[in-house]
């Protein structure tokens, strides 16, 4: 199945050690296909025109929000196509009403695309951003979520499901069952669950699921927002213009809530970005009836994060118990910095991990203390034991060397 | 921003890119639009020749001190440079040519 499974993806043949998933998975050769028929065989705009080939291209749009909506247990009215994570989360900061005093709870160790938003709110909406501190580890203390819960202010949480930096597993399930019962509305930044859990709306029980389609085999410029069906309306479209509307006059306009999401798709999307994002959603759900693969996006990352622990110099962030974190290590080696640590990866093993900060600075510096950030490995279901086994010979030669 | 440096017999082009970094360390990556094939060692006792201090090397790579920075430079040519001023490609240029001039290109 492995052997097959990376076939789909010919970037691997010319030898490298491909971990950085977390930043953008590979994409198969399947999606490239289904992008390049779209091309080819119907290449024409969605929606307005009546010719055939539009016919066709609006059929693979509506076909693709039916797969990723179906991936997440949602339905096709309650997902909006977005570019990626940062700007579903974009849709939701901009298109609630806020109200000075209004509260968001989140915390230090989110992802810059699910911070910065709300601190800009905090200086021109007057709201207040209480951000609970993660551990060191990267885990959060549900007793402090429920504490900076205030029934009378909080009006959202925005948190994680799965930590950009180290891959730790937050339990978001009882977060927005505190969030509802408090009348406050959740949010969930899925960037790094979506393409490696199994993840439910109805279970987790979140008023806004956000994603993006790159890190999940889908091509960049692709993601969703899952926004339940009645909360719709209520977010004020983050753009108007083209498609968007039921009626416009010489000094006013309608918009078209019918289905729901119209009114916050402005513009012609990336039609063949879209299809080859239905595209992935199929190629991942092929993967996931294999068990096997579905465990290695805990055991590879657990059998590294063991294992680097050992080597002299080396240091490993993040919890070690078993199923506290999925699909990345992070670590970094005395006297080495990341950067300097994740090139000679690159230029003398073949290596390719992350090195820096990961776009979350108040976790890196303000938790970890780490000024020159962290190196992240980050694995997807084409990773494989001997990928493990690379890193981890390499981190020795180089903790070794000393320099 | 590309920048050229001279070698013996040609002129190569350096792309410089700003690495994630924050505050007053700015860190940058300079890779050869062409891939080198340069001698560690050679580089390595050119530096210092100069009195240039904390320089290391093996077969593939250099590692110094040169004014305040963190400087790595490999045999493709590639270079890594670290605490250089923040938001200034301009300086992690310039900090290259200045390295570059001490070196004995004729050797490498």
């Amino acid at each position: 199945m492995l052997l097959s499974l990376q076939s789909s993806f010919s970037i691997l043949e010319t030898g490298i050690v491909y971990l950085d998933s977390a930043a953008k998975s590979l994409t198969p050769a399947e999606v490239i296909k289904a992008m390049e028929q779209y091309y080819q065989k119907s290449n024409a705009n969605a929606g307005r025109s009546i010719h055939r080939l539009s016919r066709i291209a609006t059929d693979g749009i509506d076909t693709a929000r039916s797969k990723v909506a179906d991936l997440v247990c949602s339905t096709p009215e309650e997902i909006i196509l977005v570019r990626n994570t940062s700007e579903a989360i974009g849709i939701v900061c901009h298109g609630m009403q806020w109200a000075q005093g209004d509260e968001i709870v989140t915390t230090l160790g989110e992802h810059h695309s699910n911070y910065l938003p709300w601190l800009r709110l905090q200086e021109t909406c007057g709201v207040r951003v209480v951000a609970v501190r993660p551990k060191e580890d990267g885990t959060i203390d549900l007793e402090d979520i429920e504490k900076a819960i205030n029934p009378s202010r909080t009006k959202l949480v925005a948190l994680a499901h799965v930590s950009n930096t180290l891959g730790v597993v937050t339990p978001v399930q009882e977060i927005c069952s505190m969030a509802r019962k408090a009348g406050a509305m959740s949010l969930i930044d899925g960037a790094q669950s979506v393409p490696h859990l199994s993840v439910d709306v109805n279970k987790i029980g979140c008023d806004f699921l956000a994603w993006s389609g790159h890190k999940m085999f889908g091509p960049t410029g692709t993601g969703a927002l899952y926004c339940r069906k009645p909360l719709m309306k209520e977010l004020t479209p983050l753009h108007v213009g083209g498609g968007v509307i039921k009626n416009v006059s010489a000094d006013s306009f309608t918009l078209n809530y019918s289905p729901p999401y119209t009114a916050h798709e402005c513009g012609t999307p990336d039609i063949a970005g879209i299809i080859g994002f239905g595209e992935a959603v199929d190629f991942l759900r092929k993967l996931r009836m294999n068990k096997e693969l579905v465990d290695m996006s805990f055991s590879l990352p657990e059998r590294a994060s063991r294992e680097l622990r050992l080597i002299p110099g080396v240091h490993v962030a993040g919890p070690t118990a078993p199923g506290k974190f999925i699909s990345m290590v992070s670590f970094w080696i005395d006297g080495i910095s990341p950067h300097r640590t994740a090139a000679i990866l690159d230029e003398e093993f073949d290596v390719l991990v992350r090195s820096g900060h990961h776009c979350a600075l108040p976790f890196t510096r303000g938790i970890l203390k780490r000024p020159s950030g962290i190196v992240r490995a980050s694995f997807h279901y084409y990773s494989t034991s001997a990928d493990v086994d690379k890193l981890l010979e390499a981190v020795r030669t180089i903790a070794r060397n000393d320099f | 921003m590309k920048i050229e440096l001279e070698f013996a017999d040609k002129v190569v082009s350096y792309c410089i890119l700003t690495l994630c970094s924050y505050g007053h360390s700015g860190d940058y990556e300079a890779f050869p639009t062409i891939p080198l094939n340069l001698n560690p060692k050679t580089l390595a006792e050119s530096f210092q020749s100069v009195c240039l201090n904390s320089v290391r090397f093996n077969e593939t790579r250099v590692v110094l001190k040169f004014m305040e920075s963190d400087i790595t430079i490999f045999s493709s040519g590639r270079m890594i440079m670290e605490k250089v001023s923040p938001d200034s490609q301009r300086s992690a240029g310039n900090l290259i040519s200045k390295l570059m001039a001490i070196v004995d290109k004729s050797n490498l």
